[in-house]
């Protein structure tokens, strides 16, 4: 068997300017599985043309990180997990081989342009989109290509999907700011929200603004992503490896302290008579009510 | 890394965005709790990453994940590898391009087409902006691409005001190029939509268009491919040029998949069963894009030019215009030439008609025009456009679309027949009666209409959508037959001559709404409406109403579907269209009473549709069926089960004469029959029925199509209803798969089948097997988008609270049950029937937690609308019985008692019903001592 370990140990040391330490027996391991891997890229894409040590230091350049030290079989597990023949193909594109590349875009774009249509994006503006993502995919500017930035980790059809999202959440007008929209998205205060900001104006921003700042990351990622991007419960259970009853505990405590917040604020600032106020956090308290059970169901 | 920060001013721009990998690890749900930490950090300043990882979550959730990694390298990794990236056909690949092409410097994206990516870009030798058109390489190889390149070089040499200069052809890197003159302004599309453009405008561009094509013509070259997207009018001087010569790709590989390409619908009808191009093609596709465009236009055409683009249309190449010449002048409006022709052909039929003697010659004559005049018409079902249906169906990878193309091949076949043999009969009929008297110009216009529908529905067969498939049969017969315009009596008038092109446009919408493509019919039928009430043309715009009432009812506005076959009504009794007056009517009777549920309007409105039916006479057959079945449904929901079936009897017999056994026997009105049969306790007629409904529609359907599948629940509802929940299951399950493969996932009756399969399972003791089954259906019934969704919802709400009452799971079961009662009182329905179980399953739980008052009441309201018809008689009994046993809670023992004989009583009639019996008997020895 051809030694492919020795070119392909050359190019980590570059890539991770450190030494890796190992035994002969590593040594005769590596070059198996390197074969194993040269083997299934090229049947997995036969009629692409890519040089051996080409595609192996490439493959070197991203299997480590950054610069770092890991041990051998560290070094092993990770080869073992990378989607090497996804690495193979992109390797090829970013050389700028035509065929890759047209390989590339008729394994993937159809299934990037259902995930955009499943967001919403009209056909038009996905056309477009699509067509811009080639130039950034693979025109290199002055850096590499930014297929170059695939390093393997999951499979190239997710990481195409994420880059494809990205490109067309970017270039869709500016959405109102995020924040100032929460304050009156429906879910939050629902009308009264609508009401207090009419009422009071810069005063009910200015407040909601800071009872927002006052909460802790996770409680505002919490209120974004449920009311502004449509998560729901499940999925945020899911983001956050917990049971969807302590998402569900979660969002009313985040409401209940953002309330409260608003509350204590708007009560310093107005002067408001103790009643009208008592009646106001009423209000404004069973609307979170009733958007909890509108959202929970 | 890929810094984002600049396209979003409010994240710093220091702040370095996490990488597509590091986002999707935590997306999926397999991230390290560290990197987690991170990411939650980065997102809360950074409102972009914080959407892009919230739109893959949501990508994620419905379904296509990325396939997972393989763990373990030897063994995992070849057999894994061909899933990472499956093999697509890739035709929706845009083409990429190279920072430059040849000399040229690409600036920015101007489009992508189904030929190719189009950029603008930079001559810098010249200084000029060119259009740079990247072809698609998998369209163009070897000989072919070298063809391209002679043409483009031909193309090069022609010079026009009205064309598109070609400057350039060339390959770089094995990929074709086209450097085009660059034009600012619109395609003839965006500017049609622009802003509504009148006739004069239209022809003014159509002119200059056609300048451009003809000169091409005269050096030699087709254009193959004219289409609005290939016709620019420039916005700096209004100059309309032709672009794209020759770009056409004639070879069977033309993509016929929607987004990009498009269907290659402007294409000469020679030119899909493989004619070589010719002048007189782009002649047919010039024509069809100038038709189309005056169909948008402010005002209408006059008819001398809508004849000159028929004969542009032309099926036969050598009967259009001999040139492009002599079709532009034809379009040139002048109307004292055609007032001149006119005059002078009348001239000549005089001269012709004088001898007397030529009388029997004249009269063979005309009875040889009337009949070509008919047979003109344009329908032709012929061996070509068979062909085409078929590999369109089959296109739409359907499951059952090889079966749905059979029985719609046959049935146009049949029409096909009819209409020729209507057209012959029609001229002999008027010939015998000496002049064409009013009846006959009725007979003939009645022909003309109903060619017209047919070949709009074929167009749309001829490039379906999978809905289309679904509903291809129903909508060929929900066309009239051609012979019933042989029964249109002599007394009756022809009714208004209306514009031809509306009448196309018409048929075009109602083939759109006849196959289920409601969405693209609604903008249409909307301007068609307004057209037709700008030139007071009374006849078009009752049928347009009618469709646009038609499309408000599929999206449950029902107030305005109301109000417009209402309009539509009155606009046919106004313009004398009788047959559009008895649809609207019975529409209009349908939507009241039946959905509405006004009983008594709906009532008036079925006896006005029955006046309109009857003066149609004959030629009215089918809709005497509809009426029939109409009524049949309005006694259903008002529980007059008896009149119900007698109507339903006389509305099958109706579509038996009409449509043969086969059809009527699969048809909805089949269905009903079986229905009230069986709510009526006639279980074995029912039972025959519905078999024979199931049966007839897999003859019909084949045993993948959704239709059969709804036979085959209809059948296990029967199934359940008399006790043989087995059987029930089965036929449920197949539903299911059936279901699956053929429809998408957020159909309703793909809920419908979850939730009867459930119940069927249900039946048979599995309680906890058929919980998550129910909540399954009750999440895709959440899913349907608008119509039906709520009463589904509530339908199934109601299966899953008896459900969870049955698993005592009560206060589920009373959330659910709450739920299902208030959605039935938002929408103002707390008279329907189905209510009555939901309050009977509540009461059930409340007198398990004996809160006798609260059961009481439910069970009252219950009981009160069971008696009204909805409930089936085992579920009656069952309301009584446990009304009994709260009032006897409440010390009311009397009334419990013969309330509870009663139940007993009721119950002896159903069948499977002896353990309730037993525990009713049970019950009232306890309390009697005897």
């Amino acid at each position: 068997m051809m030694d492919v370990a020795t070119p392909f140990l050359n190019a980590l040391t570059v890539a991770s300017q450190t030494e890796l330490a190992y035994s002969a027996q590593d040594h005769a391991q590596l070059n198996a599985v390197l074969h194993r891997i040269l083997q299934a890229a090229h049947a997995a894409w036969p009629s692409i043309a890519l040089a051996d040590d080409r595609f192996l230091s490439y493959v070197a350049e991203r299997v480590i990180p950054s610069p770092s030290v890991i041990p051998f079989p560290d070094l092993m597990q990770r080869l073992e997990q990378l989607h090497t023949s996804d690495l193979f193909l992109c390797c090829a594109c970013a050389d700028g081989n035509d065929r890759a590349i047209a390989q590339l875009q008729s394994t993937t774009f159809p299934m990037l342009d259902r995930a955009l249509a499943r967001l919403g994006i009209d056909p038009q503006r996905r056309y477009e989109v699509l067509g811009e993502l080639i130039p950034h995919l693979f025109v290199a500017d002055d850096r590499k290509p930014r297929i170059a930035s695939y390093r393997g980790k999951g499979a190239l059809q997710g990481w195409l999907r994420a880059v494809a999202v990205r490109h067309a959440l970017a270039s869709v007008p500016q959405l109102q700011e995020d924040d100032q929209a929460l304050a009156v998205q429906p879910g939050t205060f629902d009308l009264e929200a609508q009401y207090l900001k009419t009422q009071y104006g810069p005063l009910f921003e200015t407040a909601f603004a800071d009872a927002l700042r006052s909460l802790s990351v996770r409680q505002r990622n919490l209120l974004r992503r449920h009311l502004f991007d449509g998560l729901r419960i499940d999925d945020l259970a899911l983001i956050h490896h917990v049971h969807r009853a302590t998402v569900a505990r979660w969002i009313e405590r985040a409401r209940e302290d953002l309330a409260r917040y608003v509350y204590q604020q708007l009560s310093k600032q107005l002067g408001l008579q103790q009643k009208e106020l008592q009646s106001l956090l009423r209000a404004i308290r069973s609307h979170i009510d009733l958007s909890l059970s509108k959202h929970l169901r | 890394m890929y810094p984002v920060g600049s396209s979003d001013p409010s994240s710093s721009s220091a702040l370095e965005c996490p990488d597509e990998e590091e986002l999707l690890a935590v997306a999926e749900a397999r991230a390290q709790p560290a990197q987690r930490i991170y990411i939650e950090q980065h997102v809360d300043r950074c409102p972009s990453c914080r959407r892009l990882l919230s739109a893959l979550v949501l990508l994620g959730r419905s379904g296509e994940r990325t396939t997972p990694t393989p763990s373990a390298l030897p063994s995992a990794l070849p057999s894994a590898l061909p899933s990472v990236l499956p093999s697509h056909e890739g035709r929706h690949a845009p083409l990429f391009p190279f920072a430059t092409v040849g000399r040229y410097r690409i600036l920015r994206l101007l489009g992508v087409g189904g030929m190719g990516v189009v950029y603008l870009a930079e001559d810098p030798e010249l200084a000029r902006h060119v259009a740079i058109k990247l072809l698609r390489p998998d369209l163009w190889r070897g000989a072919e691409a070298g063809m391209l390149q002679r043409e483009a070089r031909a193309m090069a040499r022609l010079s026009h005001p009205n064309v598109v200069q070609v400057y350039d052809a060339g390959a770089v890197d094995g990929q074709l190029f086209l450097a085009m003159e660059y034009v600012d302004g619109l395609t003839l599309r965006g500017w049609l939509q622009e802003q509504p453009r009148t006739v004069s405008d239209i022809l003014a561009l159509a002119q200059q268009a056609g300048t451009g094509l003809a000169a091409a013509h005269r050096a030699g070259l087709t254009h193959r491919d004219l289409k609005p997207e290939n016709i620019l009018w420039r916005r700096s001087d209004g100059r309309v040029l032709v672009s794209d010569f020759g770009l056409a790709h004639t070879h069977d590989a033309i993509p016929r998949d929607r987004p990009l390409a498009g269907t290659p619908r402007y294409l000469a009808p020679e030119l899909r069963i493989g004619t070589a191009p010719s002048p007189q093609s782009d002649q047919f596709s010039f024509c069809l894009t100038m038709m189309e465009a005056l169909g948008l236009a402010k005002d209408s055409p006059p008819h001398s030019i809508v004849r000159a683009l028929r004969q542009g249309l032309r099926e036969d190449p050598r009967a259009r215009f001999a040139d492009m010449d002599s079709l532009l002048a034809a379009l040139r409006p002048s109307p004292n030439r055609w007032l001149f022709r006119f005059l002078f052909t009348t001239a000549i039929a005089g001269v012709l008609m004088a001898g007397a003697g030529g009388y029997r010659l004249a009269l063979r004559d005309q009875h040889r025009r009337c009949v070509a005049e008919l047979e003109r018409k344009q329908f032709h079902w012929d061996s070509a456009t068979t062909d085409r249906v078929r590999r369109g169906f089959l296109n739409t990878k359907a499951p059952y679309a090889q079966q749905a193309f059979e029985y719609a091949d046959r049935l146009l076949h049949k029409r096909n027949e009819e209409l020729h043999r209507a057209s012959e009969q029609s001229c002999e009929l008027g010939l015998s009666a000496g002049i064409a008297g009013d009846g006959a110009r009725a007979r003939s216009v009645c022909l003309s209409r109903a060619a017209t529908d047919l070949q709009a529905l074929v167009r749309i067969l001829e490039a379906p959508e999978s809905i289309v498939v679904e509903r291809a049969t129903q909508a060929v017969l929900s066309l009239r037959s051609p012979l019933d315009c042989l029964k249109i009596g002599p007394e009756s008038s022809a009714g208004t001559i209306t514009n031809q092109l509306l009448r196309d446009t018409l048929a075009h919408l109602q083939a759109l709404t006849n196959t289920g493509q409601w969405i693209s019919a609604e903008a249409g039928v909307r301007q068609l409406v307004s057209r037709a009430q700008q030139q007071k043309d009374r006849a078009i715009e009752a049928e347009a109403l009618y469709l646009l009432g038609r499309l408000q009812w599929e999206k449950d506005e029902f107030s305005a579907a109301a109000s417009s076959l209402w309009q539509s009504a009155l606009a046919a009794e106004a313009s004398t269209e009788r047959d559009v007056a008895a649809r609207a009517w019975l529409g209009l009777a349908g939507l009241t009473g039946e959905v509405i549920g006004d009983a008594v309007r709906g009532k008036e409105y079925a006896d006005l549709a029955q006046v309109s039916v009857e003066r149609l006479g004959a030629s009215g057959t089918r809709l005497v069926g509809e009426l029939s079945l109409l009524r049949a449904r309005l006694a259903h929901r008002s529980g007059d089960l008896a009149a119900a079936e007698r109507e339903a009897h006389r509305a099958l017999d109706t579509l038996i004469t009409y449509e043969g056994i086969d059809l009527a026997e699969s048809s909805e009105t089949a269905r009903l029959l079986g229905i009230l049969f069986l709510k009526q306790g006639q279980i074995d007629k029912a039972r025959q029925q519905l078999e024979r409904f199931e049966s007839a529609l897999l003859k019909v359907h084949g045993s993948q199509h959704p239709r059969y599948a709804r036979g085959l629940l209809t059948v296990g509802m029967l199934l359940h209803e008399v006790g043989q929940p087995v059987l029930a299951e089965a036929r449920n399950r197949q539903a299911v798969r059936i279901l699956e493969q053929a429809l998408p996932e957020n159909s309703p009756i793909r809920a419908d089948a979850m939730m009867n399969l459930a119940v069927s399972v249900q039946d048979q003791g599995r309680l906890r097997e058929a919980l998550p089954i129910m909540q399954r259906a009750l999440a895709i019934m959440e899913q349907v988008p608008q119509h039906p969704r709520d009463d589904g919802v509530r339908l199934v709400l109601i299966n899953l609270c008896d459900l969870e009452a049955q698993l005592v799971l009560d206060d589920a079961a009373l959330l659910s049950c709450r739920r299902a009662v208030s959605l039935f009182e938002q929408a103002g329905d707390g008279t329907h029937p189905e209510l009555a179980e939901a309050l009977r399953v509540m009461g059930v739980v409340y007198l398990r937690r004996n809160q006798v008052d609260e059961a009481q009441r439910v069970l009252q309201r219950a009981l009160a609308l069971a008696e009204h018809g909805g409930l089936w008689k085992a579920n009656r009994a069952a309301v009584r019985f446990a009304l009994a046993q709260a009032l006897w809670g409440q010390k009311k023992r009397t009334e419990a008692l013969m309330l509870a004989r009663q139940a007993r009583e009721e119950l002896r009639g159903a069948s499977g019903s002896s353990d309730k019996l037993a525990d009713m008997d049970a019950w009232l020895s306890q309390r009697t001592g005897g």
